[in-house]
């Protein structure tokens, strides 16, 4: 298990013993990230931080079910706190406005902050890169579906499209970055394990 | 595939290549509740189709960690908190002098004076009272009453706290004793399993065994859980499984051995399990057949009669691919 792994076990261990400690200095290193994800999927300050809250609750009710050896704990995190804040959407019934602009350059962001592990932030690069690739009406409806939670009917609704045409380009622009994403891990299969 | 664009599809509805084309989708969240169910009810006995998930969820992770980070949290987001089975906190400061436990007044905070005893001695006539001396008395007396009442009300409210208090350490108790019988009934499961590995030479450590997981599908509940342990060279092994909802009366959990598909498709029951009162059950377990990789293990919940293939969705899943 490599020293960061190890730390973050150490850290999920003392939460477990309910060390109060332990999830300050958990919110310390990842409250950024978790944070960041919750924004980016709302847009909006004090409803990011409710679910950075709900987030850090969750993982102080449930610190076990993270297996560290299925994922990294940066992964585990943010994987809760893009499904806590879509959950947060579809309960609040509301849609941040769409901005295309925002949204197809969304994969042209600047450097990632590289608080977690590297694996995971260089598999990332690898990802951003493929994305980038993707035409442009493929890059906007699996945004629209990761990053908003919306699905086949709502995009093609929201972008005025045939429901047909959405699922056919998140299914090609899936399989591209599928596709893309075994070609560039295979030769190297110890990135994978995020 | 048929029936687009808003035609509901029963799940058995869709064959595995309907299946294969909605992986890329489920795996960030853009199916439907309908597609989203099919999928989970269908990847077992779609094996292909549940390796490219496997495949597009790797990707989705990868997402998870494209976003730029240029926005800082407050730095005492967590301050308002409230986490279970933290200390309780009260505020001291309504308190006579800031101690919980100090006894309540003990005695009141002002005296009497004794009326004089009338002097002895012959006096003339007596002279009126001054009316000034009634309206002090008068004065005096309200003003006793009220510092009386203050006190009996301060002494009553002192007494609410310590109440509450008392409540408050009852219900920490009691979460530490049930917690103390749900730990004290995991080592009687543990204790069991090994039991019954004692009983017939099954061992199941970690040394010679394997384990992977059953992830819930959207036909459960978000506590649902499960957990296969697998000894290859035995043949045996063992299903857990948490936060199942109870099954209808007459109804109970099977565990299905999934493997091939379409035509090929063989579902072996596996055995069959009841929840206990903490909506938890395991299962020990000889399969017929040795686990291969692309075996599927599900439970689903079916009537007691039931016949030799599930008759409702599953309820969690896993791929035996981990082995």
């Amino acid at each position: 298990m490599s020293n960061k792994r190890q730390k973050d076990a150490d850290l999920l261990g003392r939460i477990i013993d309910r060390d109060q400690k332990a999830l300050s200095e958990l919110y310390e290193q990842y409250g950024r990230l978790v944070y960041n994800m919750a924004w980016h999927v709302l847009r909006d300050n004090g409803s990011a931080e409710e679910v950075t809250q709900d987030v850090f609750f969750q993982v102080w009710r449930w610190p076990e079910r993270w297996d560290e050896n299925r994922a990294q704990l940066s992964t585990w995190l943010l994987s809760i706190a893009r499904y806590t804040a879509i959950d947060y959407l579809r309960r609040e019934q509301r849609r941040p406005k769409l901005e295309p602009t925002e949204l197809e350059s969304l994969s042209h962001r600047l450097p990632v902050h590289k608080s977690a592990d590297s694996a995971a932030w260089d598999n990332s690069e690898i990802i951003k890169g493929l994305i980038a690739k993707l035409p442009r009406e493929q890059r906007k409806v699996i945004v629209l579906a990761y990053y908003r939670g919306m699905t086949h009917e709502e995009i093609a609704e929201s972008l005025d499209l045939p429901l047909g045409t959405v699922k056919s380009r998140i299914r090609l622009g899936m399989k591209k970055l599928k596709d893309g994403w075994l070609a560039a891990v295979r030769p190297t299969e110890g990135k994978l394990n995020t | 595939m048929a029936n687009e664009p808003n035609t509901p599809r029963a799940y058995r509805d869709y064959s595995c290549e309907d299946i294969a084309e909605l992986v890329g989708a489920y795996s960030i969240g853009a199916t439907t509740p309908a597609e989203s169910r099919a999928v989970e009810a269908m990847l077992p006995r779609c094996p292909d189709a549940a390796a490219e998930l496997a495949d597009y969820l790797a990707v989705a992770d990868a997402m998870l960690h494209m976003l730029p980070a240029d926005k800082a949290p407050p730095a005492n987001l967590l301050d308002d908190l409230h986490l279970p089975d933290a200390a309780p906190q009260f505020n001291t400061h309504t308190h006579h002098n800031g101690h919980l436990d100090e006894p309540p007044l003990q005695h009141s905070q002002h005296t009497h004076t004794a009326p004089q005893a009338p002097q002895l001695v012959p006096m003339p006539a007596p002279a009126p009272r001054p009316i000034g001396l009634w309206v002090a008395l008068a004065a005096m007396f309200v003003v006793v009453l009220g510092m009386g009442a203050m006190v009996f009300l301060l002494f009553q409210g002192m007494q609410e706290q310590r109440t509450q208090i008392a409540d408050l350490l009852n219900t920490q108790q009691d979460l530490l004793t049930s917690i103390d019988d749900t730990i004290g009934q995991t080592n009687d499961v543990i204790t069991s399993l090994v039991d019954a590995s004692e009983a017939a030479p099954m061992p199941l450590s970690p040394g010679n065994s394997e384990t992977f997981a059953l992830l819930r599908t959207d036909a459960a509940g978000q506590e649902a859980r499960g957990r296969v342990i697998w000894n290859a060279e035995a043949n045996v092994g063992s299903v857990w499984a948490a936060g199942l909802p109870t099954p209808p009366s007459g109804h109970s959990y099977e565990v299905w051995l999934v493997r091939g598909e379409g035509e090929n498709l063989v579902e072996i029951s596996l055995g069959r399990f009841t929840l206990d009162e903490d909506g938890q059950g395991s299962l020990l377990f000889q399969s017929p057949l040795p686990l291969a990789p692309t075996d599927i293990i599900g439970i689903s919940t079916e009537p007691e009669d039931g016949g030799t293939e599930p008759t409702t969705p599953h309820l969690v899943i896993g791929q035996a691919s981990e082995l």
